[in-house]
């Protein structure tokens, strides 16, 4: 397991010991820390735990002071995560054993109680009450905005008026506020200058949005069933082809948008209809947009080295169109 | 909180539909990109045009079918580790 992963699992497990709790809640907090162990080990450069760890490292060359912070952010993503997991019968293998009760449970501790549990043991750090209440207020806000997002996700299901600037601010109130709040709780933690503070939520909201559209791109055009598409999800790529598409193609496209909530079996008709509409490079540019902005806003910070150099590499995974070693960006 | 990005939708999805469509676009954008989108009145923002300019060097030699499949295959990685 990579050093920084360890180092915030270890500041959870303490915090997660020292809960003044019964045995059983503690265990029951437990069961998705250890769902997102095996996914921090499988992806080390999980944002939860990499994105506050490198901006701190960024403002002032040192990771450690964040490990707090990092811990908080990946508490609340777990819960998020393990929310998601309910909301969409997805739930790991590891709670079959549980009554799904307890799932929800966990999930709203993990989301709401244990991320400012973490940040109150900034206190250790000699961190004043003020900064404490800022960064609390920081998490409640953010909080709030994803909310917002994963609502009008829901809400958007299987409508065919969602125009693609509304999908966008629905992407962006639901993942870039998310990595928004990693990276400025980080930055507020490092320094008390407001444009660097700007800045790296600026980097983080739109590194957030690039990264989820990216994510509804491979769900859809993924080997199979898109889940996607069987939820009525109104992602980009689907919106623009609504969009864009005009008569009987369009006529085609809501039908088999349909039958798509059903089975699988039309989804690779609807995949044909999408590349037909050129939703997929109107998706792979509006990313790019997503990225460069990204870019701008992290070569504004004037990152410290080496975590400038991972943050930029951060940046090219959430891109469809180049790789790491292909890019021709200079504005990073 | 909350962070304002403004991106012109439909500006991209014009330029998208042009480059798929039109012939002679794609070739004055292979021989001078941003002369071809001077000429078909893409005043772009410096974001946009990185942003063109990165997809045009990638894509600009591939046919449509080519570009969908390499998007695809990027897609699903980009899925798969959890971008």
């Amino acid at each position: 397991m990579h050093e920084w992963v360890e180092r915030v699992f270890a500041s959870i497990d303490e915090l997660i010991r020292t809960l003044p709790v019964p045995p059983d809640h503690r265990e029951l907090l437990r069961v998705h820390l250890g769902v997102g162990r095996d996914l921090a080990e499988a992806n080390p450069e999980l944002p939860a735990i990499r994105l506050p760890l490198l901006v701190h490292a960024a403002i002032t060359g040192d990771e450690i002071p964040a490990l707090p912070v990092a811990g908080a952010c990946t508490l609340l993503y777990l819960g998020a995560d393990l929310l998601d997991n309910l909301l969409d019968d997805e739930l790991p293998s590891v709670w079959r054993r549980r009554d799904p009760a307890e799932a929800y449970l966990a999930a709203t501790t993990l989301l709401a109680v244990a991320p400012q549990l973490s940040i109150a043991r900034l206190r250790e750090q000699g961190k004043p009450p003020g900064r404490l209440w800022e960064l609390s207020h920081l998490f409640a806000r953010s909080l709030l905005t994803m909310s917002a997002g994963e609502h009008e996700d829901l809400l958007f299901a299987g409508r065919t008026d969602v125009g693609p600037e509304t999908c966008r601010a629905m992407t962006e109130r639901k993942s870039g506020s998310e990595l928004a709040l990693f990276a400025r709780a980080a930055a507020m933690l490092a320094t008390e200058d407001p444009t660097a503070i700007e800045e790296y939520t600026s980097f983080g909201w739109c590194l957030g949005t690039a990264g989820q559209i990216c994510s509804d791109v491979g769900d859809i055009w993924s080997e199979g069933t898109s889940r996607d598409l069987l939820n009525g999800k109104r992602t980009l790529p689907i919106v623009h082809a609504l969009s864009t598409l005009r008569g009987e193609p369009r006529e085609r496209l809501q039908g088999l948008l349909g039958a798509a909530r059903e089975s699988g079996e039309d989804h690779e008709e609807v995949r044909t209809l999408l590349a037909e509409a050129g939703s997929m490079q109107y998706t792979a540019l509006v990313v790019e947009v997503y990225r460069h902005r990204a870019c701008a806003h992290l070569a504004a910070a004037s990152p410290r080295e080496p975590a400038g150099r991972d943050l930029k590499g951060l940046v090219d995974a959430a891109s469809l169109v180049v790789t790491g070693q292909e890019t021709n960006d200079t504005s990073c | 909180m909350y962070v304002e990005i403004s991106i012109r939708d439909e500006v991209l999805a014009n330029l998208v539909e042009l480059a798929r469509t039109d012939r002679e676009f794609m070739r004055k954008a292979r021989a001078d990109l941003e002369g071809a989108l001077h000429e078909y009145g893409y005043e772009l923002t410096a974001d946009e045009l990185a942003a063109v300019r990165e997809f045009h060097g990638q894509t600009s030699a591939m046919s449509d079918a080519e570009v969908n499949r390499v998007l695809a295959e990027r897609a699903s990685s980009a899925a798969m580790r959890g971008a």
